[in-house]
């Protein structure tokens, strides 16, 4: 069982937060408060400015300085090379680590993920985030460490095996899979990829572990048309990067 | 079986006072070819992925755990292959258990 129960919380993970993320985020944020999820939306660019942003008191904007990231070694979470180490995966995973612990739930979403509904979101929240410590769309395993494909080269010296890994666009984290996260994190010194990380911690302390059909649409790639939207309008998508095109399938939707 | 899912699904949905799914009886009525039972049996999975959002948390566990005892007591019995996995997937679609990894 998850270790206790109380409020949780939603982050959309943003470069800077669009019109359509930000009426979405309004409208979660509102069915929400019905179940105690708080919501937020972390903007990586910190050249943004907040008080341009016309959000609604039900959400909370967050920015955090890559400095503050570095010095906390919340850095390369989803690097495989560039010059972007810090990105709002690193600063979410800081600030439910660090600043704000006091959710024994945490999803983070980033925003090509698509909801059909707010519904959507919280059959799923409420089905499985008071049971799993670790929610996410699939598991693939890697038993031996065979570190010669995809990109288990970047495993090597950070886990021992048995390795997993999975698409992470949309996952669901306990407080004590965050914390587990965090004790990583501070002993390697940097944050390892994520589409193993959060797996092999998962799985190497025997967390309990949901893959709920609902996430099987979350995806590397994948091209879905509102038909299939409509035949399962409780999954969640991933990819889909066109917003307006969220924006508009999300209003065709009567329940 | 499927009578027996056409009731849990209808039980849960008037308790939960949401939607009716009157269209459901049609997959026990008798006389069906196989391949009308297998449409019947999609246009059910398919009204189900609409409207499990509908049920509560509790009763998708409840769901979950009648479909498998059904699916259980299909095994004893000899009953289709195909069906007993229907029902497993429609009970995974109502609540996944943890993976075993």
């Amino acid at each position: 069982m998850n270790v206790q129960a109380g409020n949780s919380a939603f982050c959309f993970l943003t470069c800077t937060p669009k019109p359509e993320t930000l009426e979405f985020a309004r409208e979660l944020a509102q069915d929400a408060l019905q179940y105690n999820v708080d919501v937020f939306i972390m903007i990586d660019f910190n050249n943004v400015n907040l008080s341009d942003i016309n959000a609604s008191p039900n959400i909370q904007l967050l920015q955090i300085p890559n400095e503050q990231c570095f010095k906390h070694n919340y850095r390369n979470t989803i690097w495989l090379g560039g010059s972007r180490v810090v990105t709002a995966w690193d600063k979410a995973l800081l600030y439910f680590n660090l600043i704000n612990k006091n959710y024994s739930f945490v999803w983070l979403s980033e925003d090509d993920v698509f909801f059909p509904s707010v519904q959507s979101f919280r059959s799923l929240h409420e089905l499985y985030s008071n049971t799993s410590d670790f929610i996410v769309p699939s598991i693939e395993l890697n038993l031996l460490g065979d570190a010669s494909y995809w990109h288990w080269g970047w495993a090597n010296g950070n886990f021992f095996p048995p390795w997993a890994h999975a698409m992470v666009n949309v996952i669901g984290l306990s407080q004590r899979m965050l914390i587990a996260v965090d004790n990583h994190v501070q002993w390697l010194g940097r944050v390892p990829f994520h589409e193993f990380l959060f797996n092999i911690i998962a799985m190497h302390l025997n967390y309990t572990i949901v893959a709920p059909p609902e996430l099987t649409t979350d995806v590397w790639l994948a091209s879905y048309s509102f038909e299939d939207i409509r035949r399962r309008p409780h999954n969640l998508y991933h990819p889909l990067k066109n917003l307006t095109i969220q924006k508009l399938w999300r209003q065709r939707f009567v329940f | 079986m499927i009578i027996f899912i056409f009731r849990l699904a209808n039980e849960s949905l008037i308790n939960n006072n949401t939607i009716e799914w009157n269209h459901f009886e049609i997959l026990c009525r008798d006389n069906q070819t196989l391949d009308s039972i297998r449409q019947n049996l999609t246009n059910f999975y398919n009204e189900f992925e609409k409207n499990k959002g509908k049920f509560s948390a509790n009763n998708r566990r409840l769901l979950r755990q009648r479909i498998v005892q059904l699916a259980e007591q299909c095994q004893k019995q000899n009953i289709s292959k195909d069906v007993i996995s229907f029902a497993m997937e429609l009970a995974n679609h109502a609540y996944k258990l943890p993976e075993r990894t």
